[in-house]
């Protein structure tokens, strides 16, 4: 979609706006942009994104995406979520919380600086969409990574808390080290890993560099699937 | 001149210059409509450094001729019609621009590139090193759709369909480390078929042209260059 007219529509509103000619409106009394967390410091000093009116952890999707921007795929898209969920491809399903994050096997070098990086995504299954994950569960999803800061990167940009739904498949021992831990899962696709921004203003779909504000995590796992 | 008049003054100077900064952008919005090389923003991903590109098969493409000729298919296509140059390596090293390999994981993803050496904020758009990874056995899985949903495979392995998918997946990830982006079908409306679409093609497509580059992809490519 060209979003220029809007953005040009909504340039020229703003600019007499913002033009102050030394009056008496500061920048702090502006209302922050919308969709910006606000940022709440934790007792460890850690920077966690927090919705202030829900108290729910909230995702800095630009963040997120841009931590998936130095990897790009061809893959089978699915025009519905559900179609993933039904297809063989599939082999587990699930709702659930994202509990946090850590360095992943590297599964390759190749000679290559930060070849074959991942990071492993904890999760906490909330419901099954699909195969024999069920509530209460703890699921190590694997992620390429790109750097060794990428788990760093995306604890702050998809904090512990935040809703995710995803459609994985089982990682083969032959693609693994034998020391990374057992039952590893993976996307099925880019389009396998959707997360909710918890307060219900969208989707982002990190690995296919999709942000959707107009959707809901509902609507990405069939009917009847509980969702954080 | 006081306060008001200065505001008013700003407001409708504001809205001119804002017009026809619309207006300039709008003329131009056709190459503004395809994000290149942008990977910070994770619209795109990087693009490689301007010097001859050198490549290399990683280990895991030892005794899979088809990938092999496959990779080198997509090489040769990108240095016969770009003004891209390309040097092969006999042995994959940090120095390597792509290091190709195969790669079993996620059953869907035919082939992935990932940047593994980014340049830094001095050149945001840059990488300097890549993995680029088939998925041979996902091209098996699909070409086959046991479940028989996949959209844009019909489930039969027709002669030459694997072969097919391959060399479009190998021209897809080559074009990635290039700086080229996804595109939908609604996009190829406008511009001729190329390799950076996402659909599984069916033997019958093999001369449809989605194992090239388009004239606008050439074009990204080779101001690059």
């Amino acid at each position: 979609m060209n979003k220029l007219p809007a953005l040009c529509v909504l340039s020229m509103m703003a600019v007499p706006v913002l033009a102050s000619c030394g009056g008496d409106q500061d920048a702090s009394s502006l209302p922050a942009p919308p969709g910006r967390a606000a940022q709440e410091r934790t007792t460890s000093g850690d920077v966690q994104p927090t919705d202030r009116t829900s108290g729910v952890p909230r995702i800095d999707a630009q963040q997120l995406v841009a931590a998936f921007g130095y990897a790009d795929y061809r893959y089978i898209e699915f025009d519905e979520t559900e179609t993933m969920a039904e297809d063989s491809l599939t082999d587990v399903g699930l709702t659930g919380s994202v509990l946090g994050f850590r360095r992943g096997p590297q599964l390759w070098t190749d000679g290559g600086p930060n070849s074959g990086l991942t990071v492993i995504m904890k999760v906490s299954v909330l419901d099954e969409i699909t195969g024999d994950k069920s509530k209460g569960d703890i699921v190590d999803v694997l992620l390429p990574a790109h750097s060794p800061d990428t788990a760093a990167n995306l604890a702050e940009s998809l904090p512990a808390g935040a809703s995710v739904a995803l459609y994985l498949n089982d990682v083969p021992p032959s693609e693994v080290p034998a020391t990374a831990p057992a039952g590893l899962l993976t996307p099925v696709t880019p389009q396998g890993f959707i997360v909710g921004d918890g307060v219900g203003e969208g989707v982002v779909y990190p690995m296919a560099h999709e942000i959707v504000p107009d959707q809901s995590l509902d609507e990405q796992v069939p009917v009847g699937t509980e969702v954080p | 001149m006081n306060l008001r008049q200065c505001r008013v003054i700003a407001a409708v100077s504001s809205l001119v210059v804002m017009a026809g900064l619309c207006l300039s952008l709008a003329l131009a919005a056709p190459a503004q409509a395809d994000p290149y090389a942008d990977c910070r923003q994770g619209t795109a991903v990087c693009r490689p450094d301007t010097n001859p590109d050198h490549w290399c098969f990683g280990q895991t493409t030892e005794g899979r001729p088809v990938l092999r000729s496959s990779i080198q298919w997509a090489i040769d296509n990108a240095d016969n019609t770009t003004d891209i140059t390309t040097s092969f390596m006999s042995s994959c090293s940090a120095t390597a621009d792509a290091r190709w390999r195969e790669s079993g994981l996620g059953q869907g993803i035919l082939g992935q590139y990932i940047c593994t050496d980014w340049a830094g904020a001095s050149y945001p758009e840059v990488c300097y090193s890549s993995d680029v990874v088939i998925n041979m056995n996902a091209h098996d899985y699909v070409a086959d759709d046991p479940s028989n949903i996949i959209p844009s495979s019909d489930g039969n392995v027709e002669p030459g369909e694997i072969a097919l998918n391959v060399d479009m997946s190998t021209c897809h990830e080559f074009g990635h480390h290039l700086g080229l982006a996804h595109h939908n079908v609604a996009w190829y409306q406008d511009f001729d078929n190329d390799c950076m679409r996402n659909e599984w093609l069916e033997a019958e497509q093999a001369n449809a042209g989605w194992r090239k580059y388009n004239g606008h992809h050439r074009d990204h490519i080779n101001a690059h260059y």
